[in-house]
C-alpha cells in the first residue's frame, strides 16, 4: 500500500459510500422535512399535532372544527388527498394515522378517527351522501383497504379491516373483516393467519 | 346430496383444494381465504335456504367441514322450528 495519492479502486469505493450514506440518511430526512413543511402550510387552518406529514398534493380545507392529531403522514401519489372541514362540522382525526394518495375525507356534522388507522388510496369517508348527513365514528387501528367507501353514519369498531372496494352502510363490530356491496362483517379470527382464538 | 357432500364438492370446485379431513380448520390449512370465505356464506345461504347474521360469522361456526356441517343444521332445524 503507497501512502501517496489514493488509488482508482479506494477513490470509488470512498464515493460509493458516500452516496449509499446521501441516500439512506440524508435523502430519508429531507423528504420528511419537505413534508412535514408542507403540511405545516397545507393544514394551516387545523389544529394540529406534532409531525404531521404530507409527502403529496392535499386539498385542505377547515371551516369548522378539524383537529389532526400527531405524527399522520399523508402519501402523495397521482390524485391529490382531500381533507374537508365544513362550516359547524367536527373533523378529528387520531395520532399516527396515515393516509394513502386519493383519499377523500368529508365531515359536514363529525367524523371521529382513531390512532393508528389506516386509510389506502381512494378510500372515501363522507358523513353526507347527498340524502342524509350522520356522523361516522372509525375506532384505534382500523386498517380501510383501497377504494372503499364509507357511508354517512357508520361506526368501525377497533382492530377491524375494510377490504378493497368494500361499500360499508352498516355498523362493523370490533376485530372484524368487512367485505361487499353492502359489506357484511365477520370475525376476523376466522380469516387471519395470526388468529389466536380456536 | 347430504349437506356434507354438497358442502365437500362446493370447497373443492371452488376453491381447488382436494384432500381434506372433515376437521382441518380452513385457516390453519390455507385451505379458504377471506374472500372464499365469504362465497362460501353466500353459498350456504342460497344453497340452504337460511340467513347468517354477521354474527355468526365466526370459527367456531365455519372454521372446518364438521363444523359447517353442524351449523347448517343447526340453523335448518330452528328455521323449520320457527
Amino acid at each position: 500500500m503507497s501512502h501517496g495519492l489514493p488509488s482508482v479502486a479506494e477513490t470509488a469505493q470512498a464515493v460509493r459510500s458516500g452516496i449509499q450514506v446521501v441516500r439512506a440518511e440524508v435523502l430519508p430526512r429531507a423528504e420528511r422535512a419537505v413534508g412535514i413543511a408542507r403540511a405545516r402550510w397545507l393544514f394551516r387552518a387545523f389544529r394540529r399535532g406534532q409531525g404531521v406529514a404530507a409527502y403529496g398534493p392535499v386539498s385542505a380545507r377547515n371551516d369548522g372544527h378539524a383537529e389532526l392529531g400527531d405524527r399522520l403522514t399523508f402519501l402523495g401519489g397521482m390524485m391529490p388527498t382531500s381533507v374537508a372541514c365544513y362550516e359547524g362540522a367536527r373533523l378529528l382525526v387520531g395520532n399516527e394515522c396515515h393516509f394513502n394518495y386519493g383519499v377523500s375525507l368529508e365531515a359536514w356534522e363529525s367524523v371521529q378517527i382513531g390512532a393508528r388507522c389506516m386509510f389506502a388510496s381512494f378510500v372515501r369517508v363522507s358523513d353526507r351522501d347527498g340524502q342524509r348527513i350522520a356522523p361516522i365514528i372509525i375506532e384505534d387501528d382500523v386498517w380501510v383497504a383501497h377504494g372503499a367507501i364509507l357511508l354517512p353514519g357508520v361506526r368501525i369498531g377497533a382492530r377491524s379491516v375494510v377490504s378493497a372496494g368494500s361499500i360499508v352502510s352498516q355498523d362493523v363490530p370490533p376485530d372484524s373483516l368487512a367485505m361487499g356491496n353492502p359489506a357484511r362483517s365477520m370475525s376476523l379470527d376466522l380469516v387471519a393467519r395470526e388468529a389466536t382464538g380456536s | 346430496m347430504s349437506p356434507r357432500e354438497t358442502l365437500r364438492a362446493f370447497i373443492v370446485d371452488t376453491f381447488f383444494v382436494d384432500d381434506f379431513g372433515d376437521d382441518d380448520s380452513f385457516l390453519r390449512k390455507g385451505l379458504i381465504d377471506s374472500t372464499g370465505m365469504m362465497e362460501l356464506v353466500a353459498f350456504i345461504e342460497t344453497e340452504f335456504h337460511i340467513k347468517l347474521d354477521d354474527k355468526e360469522l365466526v370459527p367456531e361456526n365455519l372454521d372446518s367441514l364438521s363444523r359447517v356441517v353442524a351449523f347448517v343444521t343447526r340453523k335448518q332445524s330452528l328455521s323449520k322450528a320457527s
